[in-house]
């Protein structure tokens, strides 16, 4: 009887990747209950849209502004200040949602009472955890991702700059849920107060070239915006539009691939190290169920 | 229901692999909340066992820790000290309970997504256990039927009375033909004829060799367990 049983027969076996089918059945439920939870808060999801549209107008009446400055902006970035905010905005602001949608998937179930019910489910919480913050951040980046979309569409990519360039933004995204998912494990620790969260958002804000180009920043800074994942997608994403426009290929886009395909990689294994010490934590002292 | 439940090869796998006498075995398990200056020694050496087929209640008055011990046999709390085996896991030694083969309900009020209605809840639960298509379509309308709330399947939780949603929480907790079921309260706020329906299912799944722990201050409920383990108040440890 001590020690632990190494196998009961279709009862106790453990949740694991065992079955694509398994895993496309927990993801749907994940989704499915997102998309529900989202389309019932009718409002909130007419403002959500709303916003977006009002971004892009803001954005374009800027960009006509910058156009009669006659600062040549096109000239030396290769594409207008409209398309150079739009693609910061979208890029960013989806990714900081995937950065922030493990964190709230987290603070949603302890207030609502529900997470200590996803720790009796099968799937094992950080698991849950994860599938729930993908879930929601692929409702709410959904009208990013037309966005997207849209402004390659409109720009005239072929299919390898618009291949580059998804790529890019879905491994800046994948390092921002890395990074999101160590929030996560914060919070099932702290309740509330996530600097990991507090200190992305603020630098790449900044320093991520997200509403102008990098090379205005003084040097020492735009050494750090270098270090930043942000920076780097936001170049090939750049870069693929302006190649669109006819301006010379980026040069840099290569590097900068590489450099965000190994920043996801690391921040993703981070991130999951995180969240299974949080759950511990949360276990050993009790307190998964305090908000 | 009934035919499927009494062949029971999981209920079988698992006596088997702890031994053919318990699902659950507690001894000398302690548990403290609190840090220096001022703790809580809110479990000190409670020891039970839950064999095939019975019930154990828990009872005592608030704040004697029965919430705690379900939580641990749960694995949603580590104990302190003692040892702790749950369908053939050390769970104490941190092994993780084998969840698909339990039910479990705490706290039910707050335990819902309260936007989504009965029927939803119990499909994404069910899900979580691994049903799909038709078994989850079945055993979720068997779940509801079962518990009398066929007929309030398309509320969302949030317009559900105290007692359905206790009834819609043990509903939840018998989803996929659990083992071992931990239930804190589960006939709270449930009306006569509730409760009959509620008694009725779980002693269904114990004649079919499933076992429970039952946390409960409700005597007729502590009476229906085989036996009961009455926990005293809490221990201030300065």
């Amino acid at each position: 009887m001590s020690g632990r049983t190494r196998s009961l027969p279709g009862v106790a076996r453990r949740w694991r990747l065992r079955s694509p089918a398994a895993v496309v059945g927990v993801a749907r439920a994940f989704l499915e209950r997102s998309v529900l939870v989202a389309l019932s808060y009718r409002t909130r999801f007419a403002l959500g849209i709303g916003s977006l549209g009002l971004s892009v107008a803001t954005f374009l009446f800027v960009g006509k502004a910058v156009a009669l400055s006659g600062t040549g902006f096109v000239e030396r970035y290769g594409i207008g200040y409209t398309e150079f905010a739009l693609v910061g905005t979208i890029v960013h602001g989806a990714a900081v949602g995937g950065l922030g949608a493990f964190r709230a998937a987290v603070r949603r179930e302890q207030v609502q009472g529900t997470l200590e019910t996803l720790a009796c489910a099968p799937v094992p919480l950080p698991v849950s955890i994860a599938l729930s913050g993908l879930a929601d951040s692929v409702v709410l980046g959904a009208g990013a991702g037309v966005a997207f979309a849209v402004v390659g569409w409109r720009a005239g990519l072929s299919p390898a700059e618009f291949g580059t360039a998804l790529g890019a933004f879905v491994l800046y995204a994948a390092a921002m849920c890395g990074l999101g998912l160590a929030s996560a494990g914060v919070v099932l620790v702290t309740k509330q107060g996530d600097p990991v969260s507090w200190i992305v958002a603020a630098t790449t804000g900044l320093l991520g070239g997200v509403y102008f180009p990098i090379d205005l920043l003084p040097r020492w800074l735009s050494g750090a915006a270098g270090l930043l994942p942000t920076t780097h997608a936001l170049s090939v994403v750049r870069g693929a539009l302006g190649v669109a426009s006819g301006a010379a290929p980026n040069a840099g886009a290569a590097s900068s691939v590489r450099f965000l395909a190994v920043t996801a990689a690391l921040s993703l294994s981070v991130g999951v190290l995180v969240l299974r010490w949080g759950e511990r934590r949360a276990l050993r002292f009790g307190t998964l169920a305090e908000y | 229901m009934v035919a499927a439940l009494t062949r029971r090869p999981a209920a079988r796998a698992v006596a088997a692999s702890s031994g053919g006498r318990r699902l659950v075995l507690l001894e000398g398990i302690t548990r403290t909340f609190g840090r220096s200056g001022r703790s809580v020694r809110v479990l000190d050496g409670l020891s039970l066992e839950v064999p095939p087929g019975a019930a154990v209640g828990l009872v005592g008055p608030n704040g004697a820790g029965k919430s705690t011990a379900l939580r641990i046999v749960a694995g949603l709390l580590a104990p302190d000290g003692g040892r702790a085996v749950v369908l053939g896991r050390d769970i104490a030694n941190g092994a993780r309970p084998p969840r698909r083969a339990m039910g479990v309900s705490l706290g039910f009020e707050r335990s819902f997504y309260w936007r989504l209605t009965a029927r939803r809840n119990l499909h994404f639960a069910g899900r979580l256990l691994g049903l799909t298509g038709r078994r989850l379509v079945s055993a979720t309308e068997a779940a509801l039927a079962e518990m009398g709330l066929s007929g309030w399947g398309d509320e969302p939780a949030r317009k559900l009375s105290r007692g359905a949603l206790a009834r819609l929480s043990l509903a939840r907790a018998l989803l996929g033909d659990p083992v071992l079921l931990v239930l804190d309260e589960p006939l709270a706020s449930v009306d006569s004829g509730g409760r009959r329906l509620g008694l009725d299912a779980l002693a269904l799944r114990l004649r079919a060799g499933s076992g429970a722990v039952v946390a409960t201050h409700d005597p007729t409920v502590a009476a229906w367990c085989g036996s009961v383990v009455a926990l005293s108040p809490r221990e201030v440890v300065r």
